[in-house]
């Protein structure tokens, strides 16, 4: 829809958590991580929208998969390695938001770690060396 | 007094995963990646692709997250300050700087450092790439012997660039490292910790320039003390 005081860009609604009547304001051209950071949502973003860190990680609802442009090379390698990975999984620093993304419905799903075998493996040996050395 | 030990050991809290010998293991695979970059770093190099060949670098260590973003940075581009983007398309000349920066996250733990390096033969460079490294070990020996704030310690790093005529950049002046998120406890400057900072749970950072020329280095590593540091032996 129109923005009154500024004609030229457009204020997208976005839907987070399924909280459809408010809805998340978003401008044209700022990402999404922008937006949410602006509305209030507490989304994370330890390394500050750099597509290092997928805290701000979101999962896309099912009616937008595929209507997204494609994650970049680094963006998908992040996703493929954070736990609990899924397709519908995407950055919010990485979508930048237009008309297309107007309506966008996604919720926040933050990566809680659960350790890779090789991190496990390690958790173990620090666990052991403390027991062995108090 | 007892506020300050409030204080400490609210900034020096750890998360549920922290482990001693697993951040050192990091703190390792961390220095030995910013070498491997080094190494592959060549004079012709693009900047854009210098940073890229660090990611793949990365991956295949295991360490595809990061805390924060990573810089390689040649030339003038030393000059920037921590987050902020490099200027496009530096070109690494057979005679130069650069300086590289990573935060990797290896399973549920941090680790951080930096180094630079030259190429070619300025001998102003070479000591410029030295001197970051000579500083955070002279700042580092103060902290180990003094048990010197973090305020203390970068307001003598400042006098101590100054001595050896570069500016410090005090926007890089020290923060926690931990479990990740290490910015879920303190996301803070060492610089403005008054009590002495606890060994492996702070990174020491020196980014120096020169007052003029457009360049400068930087170095950093966890605050630890002369044990952990055996190429200083001898």
């Amino acid at each position: 829809m129109p923005d009154a005081e500024n004609p030229s860009r457009l204020v997208l609604t976005i839907t987070l958590d399924g909280a459809a009547e408010d809805g998340v304001k978003a401008l044209c051209g700022e990402t999404l991580l922008e937006a949410l950071r602006r509305a209030g949502t507490g989304v994370r973003h330890v390394c500050g929208g750099r597509c290092a860190c997928g805290t701000c990680r979101i999962a896309v609802e099912p009616e937008w998969a595929g209507r997204l442009p494609a994650p970049s090379r680094n963006e998908a390698r992040l996703l493929g390695v954070l736990p609990g990975a899924t397709p519908a999984h995407r950055l919010a620093c990485q979508i930048t938001l237009d008309e297309q993304t107007d309506g966008l419905a996604f919720r926040l799903d933050t990566p809680v770690s659960r350790p890779s075998a090789a991190a496990q493996s390690a958790r173990t040996m620090a666990t052991r060396s403390m027991e062995t050395n108090p | 007094m007892n506020d300050l030990i409030d204080q400490q050991s609210a900034l020096e809290a750890v998360g549920p995963a922290f482990a001693r010998e697993v951040m050192l293991k990091v703190r390792g695979m961390t220095r030995n990646t910013i070498h491997a970059i080094a190494s592959r770093v060549r004079p012709g190099m693009v900047e854009e692709d210098a940073v890229e060949m660090a990611r793949d670098i990365l991956a295949e260590q295991d360490m595809v997250r990061g805390w924060h973003d990573i810089y390689v940075r040649f030339g003038t581009n030393t000059l920037k300050t921590f987050g902020a983007a490099s200027d496009p398309g530096i070109v690494l000349k057979e005679t130069d700087i650069f300086l590289i920066d990573i935060g990797p996250v290896w399973g549920e733990w941090e680790g951080d450092g930096g180094d630079t390096f030259t190429v070619g033969d300025n001998p102003d460079m070479a000591r410029c790439a030295r001197d970051a490294r000579t500083l955070f070990h002279t700042v580092r020996h103060k902290w180990e012997q003094d048990k010197s704030s973090g305020k203390v310690l970068y307001d003598f790093a400042a006098a101590e660039a100054r001595a050896l005529g570069w500016e410090l950049n005090l926007d890089l002046s020290g923060h926690r490292l931990s479990d990740f998120p290490h910015a879920a406890i303190y996301d803070g400057p060492m610089m403005d910790v008054d009590f002495t900072p606890s060994p492996l749970l702070w990174v020491l950072e020196i980014h120096i320039r020169h007052p003029t020329a457009g360049y400068g280095a930087f170095y950093e590593d966890m605050l630890l003390d002369d044990s952990y540091f055996p190429d200083l032996a001898g």
